[in-house]
This record gives C-alpha cells, sequence and structure tokens, in this order.
C-alpha cells in the first residue's frame, strides 16, 4: 500500500518534470526529501536529493535535448535506501551512495522511454491538426489531458518496476562498504566536493 | 493593446494553460500543440465564426519553440496579434500572428536557457544546499531549504508567466525590451555573484571540515582541482561513479 502511496506522488512528480507546470517539484532536491518523509526517513532524502540535483546541476534541457531524468533517479534511490536501511541496518551513508549507484541506470533508461513518448505525441499532435480539419476543436483539450494521464500513468509505474527489482540486490550489495571497511562519511564529503564544483562550474564559468 | 475585464478573464484561462506547454512536445512541431491549448481561450473568444476558428487553430499547429516560462511573452503578443486580425481582417496583421512566433521563439529561448535554467534554477538548488549544510544536525530545520528554494524559484516563475501574458497583450514586441535589458536582467547578474560568493563559502566550510589526518584534509583540495580540470571533459554521470571508486579507495586506505 506504502509504494502505490509512493508510486501515485512519483506520478505527480513526473508530469511536473515536462507536462504540467514545471513547478521544481520535480527537482531533486525538493522529490527527494517529500518520498523521504513518506518513508520515516526525510535526511536520507536530502541527501540523495542534494547529490543529485548538484552533481547533475549543469544539465538543462535546452532545444529537443532530452537529459537522464534527475528526479526519477532522486526518488527511486530514496525508495530503494529507505528499503535497504530498514531491512540491513546500514548507515544513511551508505544507503545513499549504493543506492545512487544503482538508481542512476533507471534515470538513463527512463530518458529513451520518454523520447518514444515525444515520438508518440508527433502522431498525437498530426491526430490534432486533422480532427481540427474535421471540425472537431476540442481535440487538444482531450489531448492534453490524456498527455497527462500518459506521464503520470508511465512515471508510476516505471518508478514501481524499478523498486521491485532494486530491492532484489542481495544483502551482500548493500554490506559492501562494511565489508570493505570503508569510511562511508569520508565517501560522502568526496561526492559533495563532487557537487561544490558542478555548482562552482555552473556560476564561474557558465556563459 | 487595452486590457479589458473580458479580456483580463481570458488572458487569465490563457495564464493558466500556459503550465501546459509542454503537455505535447513533439520532435515535429516541438511545442505547436500546447501552444494551440494555450491560446484557445483567445481564439474561441474572438472568433465567432467555425471556419474562422478553424483557420486560427491551424495557423498555431505549426513549429514552435521557446523556453516554457517566457513563452508566456510570445503568447500576449500572439493574442494581440490575432485580436487586431479578428477587427481588421488585414493581410499584414495575419503575417504578424505567425511572424511574432517565429521570429521571437529563439532569441527568447536563449535568454530563458541562460538566465532561467543557467541562473534561477541552480541558484535556487544553492539556496536549498547552503540551508541543507548550516542545518544539518536538524532535520527539521533541514526542510526550510527545500521550501526556499521552491518559493525563490516559483516567485520568478510564475511571475515571469503572468507578467508576460499581459505584457506581451498590452506592450507586443516592446515587452521584450524590458525582458532583455530591464532591472530583471541586471538582477540575473547580481545573483550570480551571489552564488559564487555562496559556492566559495560553501568550499572552504568543506575543506575546513574535521578529518582523521592531516592527508585526509589535504585530499579535499586536491580532489576539488583535480574535478574542476576533468569537469568540462568527463560527462556527470562518468564524473560521479569516478568519485565513488576513487574515493571509496581514498577512504579505504588513507583514513
Amino acid at each position: 500500500m506504502n509504494l502505490v502511496f509512493l508510486a501515485v506522488l512519483v506520478g505527480i512528480i513526473s508530469c511536473d518534470t515536462l507536462v504540467a507546470g514545471q513547478f521544481m517539484l520535480a527537482r531533486p532536491i525538493i522529490a527527494a526529501p517529500l518520498i523521504g518523509l513518506c518513508m520515516g526517513n526525510p535526511y536520507l532524502g536530502f541527501l540523495i536529493g542534494v547529490c543529485v540535483e548538484l552533481v547533475w546541476i549543469r544539465v538543462i534541457p535546452v532545444g529537443s535535448s532530452i537529459p537522464p531524468d534527475g528526479a526519477l533517479t532522486a526518488v527511486i534511490a530514496v525508495s530503494v535506501a529507505g528499503a535497504a536501511k530498514y531491512n540491513y541496518g546500514i548507515d544513511d551513508f551508505a544507503a545513499a551512495i549504493l543506492a545512487l549507484v544503482v538508481s542512476i541506470p533507471f534515470g538513463i533508461i527512463f530518458k529513451s522511454v520518454e523520447i518514444r513518448m515525444r515520438f508518440y505525441n508527433s502522431r498525437v499532435a498530426a491526430d490534432i491538426k486533422t480532427s481540427v480539419i474535421r471540425g472537431f476543436p476540442g481535440a487538444v483539450d482531450k489531448a492534453v489531458f490524456f498527455a497527462v494521464g500518459r506521464t503520470f500513468l508511465t512515471g508510476a509505474v516505471f518508478f514501481i518496476t524499478a523498486h521491485l527489482i532494486l530491492t532484489l540486490l542481495p544483502r551482500q550489495y548493500w554490506e559492501i562498504f562494511d565489508f570493505l571497511k570503508i569510511d562511508t562519511r569520508l565517501l560522502m564529503r568526496y561526492v559533495y566536493i563532487l557537487c561544490f564544483t558542478q555548482l562552482f562550474e555552473t556560476f564561474v564559468r557558465w556563459k | 493593446m487595452e486590457v479589458t475585464e473580458n479580456y483580463r478573464k481570458v488572458l487569465e484561462k490563457v495564464f493558466f494553460r500556459s503550465f501546459f506547454l509542454q503537455a505535447l512536445w513533439n520532435f515535429k512541431g516541438m511545442q505547436n500543440a500546447g501552444f494551440l491549448f494555450a491560446i484557445k481561450p483567445v481564439l474561441d473568444f474572438i472568433y465567432k465564426n467555425d471556419e474562422d476558428k478553424k483557420n486560427a487553430y491551424l495557423r498555431h499547429m505549426d513549429f514552435f519553440n521557446t523556453h516554457p516560462y517566457c513563452a508566456s511573452y510570445i503568447l500576449g503578443c500572439a493574442a494581440a496579434a490575432e485580436v487586431r486580425y479578428s477587427k481588421t481582417r488585414n493581410a499584414a496583421d495575419l503575417r504578424d500572428i505567425s511572424g511574432v512566433k517565429k521570429i521571437l521563439g529563439g532569441p527568447v529561448a536563449a535568454f530563458g536557457d541562460s538566465k532561467i535554467w543557467g541562473t534561477v534554477r541552480p541558484f535556487a538548488a544553492l539556496l536549498g544546499t547552503i540551508i541543507f549544510f548550516l542545518f544539518s544536525k536538524n532535520v527539521t530545520f533541514m526542510w526550510a531549504g527545500p521550501v526556499a528554494a521552491f518559493l525563490f524559484y516559483n516567485i520568478i516563475h510564475i511571475g515571469i508567466r503572468w507578467r508576460g501574458i499581459f505584457r506581451g497583450f498590452t506592450q507586443g514586441e516592446s515587452a521584450f525590451e524590458g525582458l532583455f535589458t530591464g532591472r530583471g536582467h541586471k538582477s540575473f547578474g547580481y545573483m550570480r555573484i551571489i552564488a559564487i560568493v555562496l559556492v566559495s563559502f560553501l568550499l572552504v566550510k568543506g575543506f575546513m571540515a574535521e578529518a582523521s589526518s592531516i592527508w585526509v584534509k589535504l585530499s579535499y583540495p586536491v580532489f576539488f582541482v583535480t574535478l574542476a580540470v576533468f569537469v568540462r571533459s568527463v560527462s556527470a554521470t562518468a564524473l560521479f561513479y569516478i568519485v565513488v571508486v576513487a574515493g571509496g579507495i581514498f577512504a579505504r586506505y588513507c583514513h
């Protein structure tokens, strides 16, 4: 039931990414803590949200380019990290880093899903034109309504699928930092340094 | 063009619909269907004849792409051009409708990409991040970060959408002069300077962080300089994985 509630929230976040509003609800720094709060661990959401937001801050949707979905990457990472922390009792830093490592490929896969949806939209736009010529002016309203619904469902289903796949990862994966005796707090600092480097690059060298 | 009470109501509908401008973004016409969806209340209001309405709808199904927030200026301009054409039925006014979209789409997109995606969005993220690090020991106060980022971003975002539609409608193409050269434009420059100061503060705070040995302490600036060298030539995703592996090795053997 909790997963369904999270999926509904992720569906809304998916819509905010492009098709409806773009209110920044879909920015990882906001979406990830929200998912973390629903899972009872907002701190994990903050950790992952800040990392995803800043590491990919220079990736912007200019023209027809479609960047990997940062919001979906972050929310998948938070849900999987929360589950791993609950199941195996690992610390927040280890959960956040290990969850990010496996969630990023899903953000990239979702990019190709989005490209397919945009190709499909070309057909919808052509259909709207035909409907207008035939005398059905309301076609565009209906098409926009269905586009929002389609995006909502795609985001929600993709999130549930990714969550279910990633929770199948064995216990050994989540305990790898303990096994290798890696100081996760220090490792997180290096990830933060990458975040600050990206921020620095954005403001100092961006034209 | 003057905004009468009737037009105000119609333009308010355009404002709300402009949030769905990219709902049907596609590789052929890009924002064409979204633009038609947004401007539809104006077309329905001014054209009572079905044939006129159909022609107007088809006009707006032509290729269109620009920055989604700043597009509201073009929506306002195009709406005013449609109103003018509905009154005069002049060929020059008809050309103005698609002309305003074709001519302004590019410059407005360049402005939006650089100022909104390139400055306002990272600045909002920076605000959230600063608060996150300042209150890193209290999860409740941490919420001030996302809330501040959300409010800061949306005051600008919704402001641009709202003003864009009404200014575009009343002032036409001259509305863009304020956008490109006015006080608002200068504030983006100030935002960048403030951001550089804040990022430098975060960096210094990070370098001063407690460490178990002098090697670990030295590794922070070394990591930063190394990443700064490669940040342009290596993708963000690859850099993340490199940092996890290299940082992991360092955290294992030099701690």
